[in-house]
């Protein structure tokens, strides 16, 4: 019997990577949303011309699964209700919109695999994403060779520039530099919240907090601030105590956490009250964790926290998706986050430039990009790429945290 | 399509070398380790530096690599078999390297960069160049193993005390083969650094150890070709399971459970994959259902 089991369990491996391998569209089927139905049923006449026979086919970089999956499936929801959208008004140049979208969470050679897939076996026109940025790094010759354009939605600057310091030619970000919002960061601090003492906190193997560090500590420094204690956590950490203790004897007046993920900073700050330096001690933050979520689960614990952000969750044109987000994925159980609308800006990018080019053709795309002076975003404000291909036109909003709502201090920027 | 299979080609060829190394170690040696990752960072991390400031080639930067990890190996080795440490002590030890590698790593700034990784480094990992070499250190694995090394290897997997005893200088032998293993898994980090041009000290997890270690043993310990062929499925797999989209890794961990409830000595147990042992494995069904068919008809 047990023998059988294991034939039959050998069998099944078998014969489903030869399912895997042989049949390319079965797979995709799986994870392509086709809402083309949909657009047919509610779109009226122009939708009644909407070509599905050859549509135009839009990659996602996804980080689906583990600890930190609202990360993608929130940004595929999102990106899935702006498509419907896009096919009920008759999608892009007469052609219906797909998204297939893969998950990249089990280690990091997954983001390879994944854009060899879309590029190779799904034949995509353009990829968005990763959200991550030591898995975004590595794709640039894989686009630029395919002549694919990516758009990746996080912050190092090796995304979109080589060692050599050229720009990597079919990468385009559409979130801003690490070292922007914590520049950013380090002048309001210092110039209007008068903060002259911080510590920071970093997760000690993430290359985007490690960076986002280092670029405050140097700003802050030069501007004649103090960091008076640099602490570190490791990955998936939920005990801040020790680091708590040794900052708190330091004194400091902020604690600057730009971390990846909301769950650590709420850890940390609940932590932080337990231990009774709530008042003492205040967390300056930035948009990588910033999430109504976060809010909800810290609950006052975050109070007096200031976080800078790239999107304002709560200006006119961002609250209201929040809210219809809420509405309709009641069954995610998370709620619309900042990561998840930079890859819908990504998309209204590509709608701009397939639109302008004409074409689905990478390099036409990418010309488009380039050469665009503005795409209005649906978050507000007019974005374009500078010549390394980062986005020119996020403003920085400060928002600080009280009664766990955040409220926005208006927009800032570090003047040159 | 021939890009993304070549991907998962070289992913394969990277885990099986890895797993070559653990083979020595676990399999036939009997000592477990939850950190072998720590010699895919280092190595890695050494051949780049080899490929990068001192202009070495591919192949020569590889094997530097693995030497890097195999002398870590030595002095790492040295202290824990002359300690005796085994089983769970030494399992833990290992893990504990790891992170120190991980850690270490990430707070050294000049030449590899810190928790910011090494970029731009040349994508030398082709499938074929690095399924020939694969295919080579299964080959090398099943030599050694064959011989009076790998007997004396296993003597002390199955008997330790006995080996002692007829003489088998246990703490050398122990140390041989942890070399080896770190030497192969080395190899492996800087195939890896070469395929995906972008190392940060996170790039071998924990999770990657766990990896190889799960291959040994679903492959079955004591045979070359087992965790070989189970190091290639279970780097297919993740690739295999995408359509139940968000649900494949649930379903991953699912089928290693099946397979080790089903088949505790794994794969192959401790046989060697062979076309005799098919042809003899059909025969022997045939012949049990020749059987049954008989008595059916009585």
């Amino acid at each position: 019997m047990k023998k059988l089991i294991s034939l039959v369990l050998a069998l099944v491996m078998a014969l489903s990577l030869v399912a895997c391998s042989s049949t390319n569209n079965q797979a995709n089927n799986g994870n392509a949303s086709n809402n083309g139905g949909n657009a047919s049923d509610d779109g009226g006449d122009a939708a009644g011309q909407l070509d599905t026979d050859n549509p135009i086919k839009i990659g996602y970089l996804a980080w689906a699964s583990g600890a930190d999956a609202y990360m993608g499936l929130v940004a595929i929801a999102a990106l899935e209700d702006r498509i419907e959208e896009i096919n009920a008004n008759g999608g892009l140049l007469g052609r219906e919109v797909q998204l297939i979208w893969y998950d990249i969470s089990a280690d990091f050679s997954e983001s390879v695999n994944a854009t060899n897939k879309l590029i190779n076996q799904d034949q995509v026109d353009a990829i968005i994403g990763p959200d991550g940025s030591p898995f975004a790094i590595t794709l640039g010759s894989i686009v630029e060779e395919a002549q694919v354009p990516l758009l990746p939605n996080c912050g190092n600057a090796e995304v979109t520039i080589n060692d050599d310091g050229s720009t990597k030619p079919y990468v385009f970000r559409v979130a801003p530099q690490n070292a922007l919002t914590s520049i950013t960061m380090a002048h309001y601090a210092y110039n209007e919240m008068g903060v002259r003492t911080v510590a920071t906190l970093s997760e000690s193997t993430n290359i985007s907090t490690v960076e986002a560090v280092d670029e405050f500590v140097k700003e802050f420094e030069a501007l004649g601030g103090e960091i008076v204690a640099q602490e570190s956590y490791m990955l998936n950490d939920t005990e801040f105590r020790a680091q708590i203790t040794t900052i708190a004897q330091a004194e400091p007046e902020y604690v600057y956490m730009p971390a990846a993920a909301y769950k650590e900073v709420c850890n940390f700050a609940i932590q932080l009250s337990d231990m009774g330096y709530s008042d003492s001690i205040k967390i300056l933050g930035t948009d990588g964790w910033y999430n109504p979520d976060a809010l909800a689960v810290a609950g006052d614990a975050l109070d007096g926290c200031v976080v800078v952000s790239a999107l304002d969750m709560n200006s006119e044109n961002i609250a209201p998706m929040v809210e219809e987000f809420a509405e309709k994925h009641a069954d995610l159980n998370a709620s619309l986050h900042l990561y998840a609308l930079y890859a819908v800006n990504a998309l209204q990018f590509l709608e701009y430039a397939i639109t302008t080019a004409g074409s689905t053709d990478g390099p036409a795309i990418k010309q488009a990009l380039e050469e665009t002076t503005g795409v209005e975003m649906i978050t507000g404000g007019s974005w374009y790429f500078d010549e390394h291909h980062d986005p020119v036109g996020p403003e920085f909003t400060i928002l600080s945290i009280e009664g766990g709502e955040a409220v926005s201090l208006g927009v800032y920027s570090v003047e040159q | 399509m021939y890009q993304y299979l070549s991907g998962i080609l070289t992913i394969i060829a990277i885990n099986v070398t890895a797993v070559c190394g653990l083979t020595v170690l676990t399999g036939f040696t009997g000592l477990f380790s939850m950190g072998h990752a720590g010699f895919m960072s280092l190595g890695a991390y050494a051949s780049v530096i080899a490929m990068l400031y001192w202009h070495f080639p591919f192949i020569p930067a590889m094997i530097f690599g693995g030497l890097a990890a195999a002398l870590v190996g030595l002095i790492v080795g040295y202290p824990t078999m002359k300690g005796k440490m085994r089983g769970d002590t030494f399992a833990i030890a290992m893990l504990g390297f790891s992170e120190t590698v991980r850690l270490g790593l990430s707070n050294i700034y000049p030449y590899i960069n810190g928790a910011l990784g090494i970029s731009d480094i040349p994508r030398y990992s082709e499938a074929w160049v690095v399924t020939l070499i694969a295919a080579f250190c299964v080959y090398i694995t099943y030599r050694y193993t064959r011989s009076k090394h790998g007997r004396i290897a296993l003597s002390i997997r199955d008997e330790e005390t006995a080996a002692e005893l007829i003489g088998v200088n246990i703490t050398w032998e122990k140390i041989k083969s942890f070399m080896i293993s770190a030497f192969f898994c080395g190899m492996a980090g800087c195939m890896y650094a070469c395929y995906y041009t972008f190392i940060t000290p996170n790039t071998f997890s924990t999770t990657t150890s766990n990896n190889l270690l799960a291959a040994v043993v679903f492959g079955g310990m004591g045979s070359v070709t087992g965790p070989t062929i189970a190091a290639a499925i279970l780097a297919m797999l993740p690739e295999m399971l995408r359509f139940v989209q968000k649900w494949r890794l649930v379903l991953y961990g699912a089928v290693m459970i099946l397979v080790m409830l089903f088949r505790p000595e794994g794969l192959m147990g401790g046989r060697e994959f062979s076309i005799k042992g098919i042809a003899r494995w059909f025969r022997k069904i045939f012949s049990k259902l020749n059987r049954r068919a008989g008595e059916v008809s009585k």
